[in-house]
């Protein structure tokens, strides 16, 4: 209720200002009267009276504007001077303007095209179960620096470690994705299927290609609900270790391993650059 | 000898109005020579910060004001305790004495 008051209030000297002005001057005169007539009651001479009760009150123009001042709506209305003051400084600069949008446009732009990259690669969490668990595994050349796996360093951890639920090889691969519309170049990791993996330990495996093409998982958000779309175990039926798959189709799917790979051991880096997001299958030819 | 300090003890300004409007209703210049009356002149009251105390009072209820005509035809706003403002100064007198009452155990504490 009390703040429903203050609202009206306030809302009647923003839209009424010279009424709220005039009752403020009203008070602050009743008051510098009254304490005039006191003075004078006193002894005091009307010019004497009259100074001290303008020195009591301070000057009736600073009163008011304490008073004025004091109000929630005070911050409206110096926010809508200060707007429009800045309207007309901006019109008066049309150049100065121009300029000013277009520094701002090139801010948002960028800032927004920089989010729109960071957001799916560092931010967002991949689309599996316990994504946080995938790791990748590099050698180290004498330098320290990682260089990519060897087949045989694959065979020996394939074999002896004991930190991974499941293995999977993987090889970079730039298939063009052709069909309807214009076709596209995808980076993407071709997988290195062997008869021993448990099926879809994670989408790099049994042939399935996966792309992080980041522009080109944006355009083809809208494949993933085509009902042509193919399911997990039809893009697991895809390509073999034989060759580079040929181009692949538009019928596109989602790949999540049913099965969730074991913690990284110590020397393992996560994965946060490459964003398995998209999952293809290759075209039945 | 340096003049005493006459200002009103910082956050006590609302209650001393509150205070001085539960005996009458009064406008602001009554309110600011009544409480100077009844401390003895030990606080004077600032004019600007009076007036914006009533309005603040005023918008949040505890107050109401109404304009009425003067001895000299002049307009004059009376303020009245409403009866929220009766119970928020019943509530701030319980709390300014169970303070002072601290602060003078205190001065008066001995080692």
């Amino acid at each position: 209720m009390a703040s429903f008051r203050a609202l009206r209030r306030g809302l009647v000297a923003l839209f009424r200002p010279r009424q709220a002005d005039a009752d403020v001057a009203d008070e602050v005169a009743h008051y510098r009267e009254a304490a005039e007539a006191e003075h004078r009651a006193r002894g005091l001479d009307p010019e004497a009276a009259r100074r001290a009760a303008q020195m009591e009150l301070g000057g009736d123009l600073a009163v008011r504007e304490q008073v004025r001042t004091s109000g929630w709506e005070h911050v409206l209305e110096t926010t809508l001077l200060d707007v429009r003051h800045a309207l007309r400084g901006l019109r008066a600069s049309p150049v100065f303007t121009v300029a000013a949008v277009a520094t701002f446009a090139v801010g948002i732009g960028a800032s927004t095209a920089v989010f729109s990259a960071v957001r799916p690669i560092l931010l967002e969490p991949l689309p599996f179960p316990a994504a946080d668990r995938l790791v990748t595994l590099d050698d180290r050349n004498a330098e320290g620096f990682p260089m990519p796996a060897t087949l045989g360093t694959y065979d020996e951890v394939r074999v002896r470690a004991r930190a991974f639920e499941a293995l999977a090889a993987a090889d970079v691969w730039r298939p063009s994705l052709t069909g309807s519309g214009t076709p596209e170049r995808l980076r993407s990791r071709s997988g290195l299927p062997s008869a021993s993996d448990p099926p879809a330990i994670w989408p790099a495996a049994n042939g399935v290609i996966i792309t992080n093409s980041l522009g080109g998982w944006r355009r083809h958000r809208a494949l993933r609900r085509h009902p042509a779309s193919c399911s997990p175990s039809a893009a697991r039926r895809g390509p073999t270790s034989r060759g580079r798959p040929g181009p692949i189709s538009r019928r596109a799917c989602w790949c999540a391993p049913s099965r969730r790979p074991s913690p990284g051991a110590p020397g393992l880096r996560s994965w946060p650059s490459w964003r398995p997001s998209l999952c293809c299958s290759r075209s039945r030819r | 000898m340096p003049e005493p300090n006459t200002d009103v003890i910082q956050g006590t300004l609302d209650l001393l109005i509150l205070k001085t409007l539960s005996l009458a209703p009064l406008h602001g210049f009554g309110i600011a020579r009544r409480i100077e009356q009844i401390s003895r002149d030990v606080f004077k009251v600032n004019p600007g910060s009076l007036l914006t105390a009533l309005q603040r009072l005023e918008r949040a209820g505890l107050l109401s004001a109404e304009w009425r005509s003067t001895a000299n035809a002049r307009r004059a706003r009376y303020y009245t305790l409403t009866r929220a403002g009766r119970k928020r100064l019943e509530a701030e007198t319980t709390d300014w004495k169970r303070r002072s009452a601290a602060v003078f155990r205190l001065l008066n504490a001995e080692g």
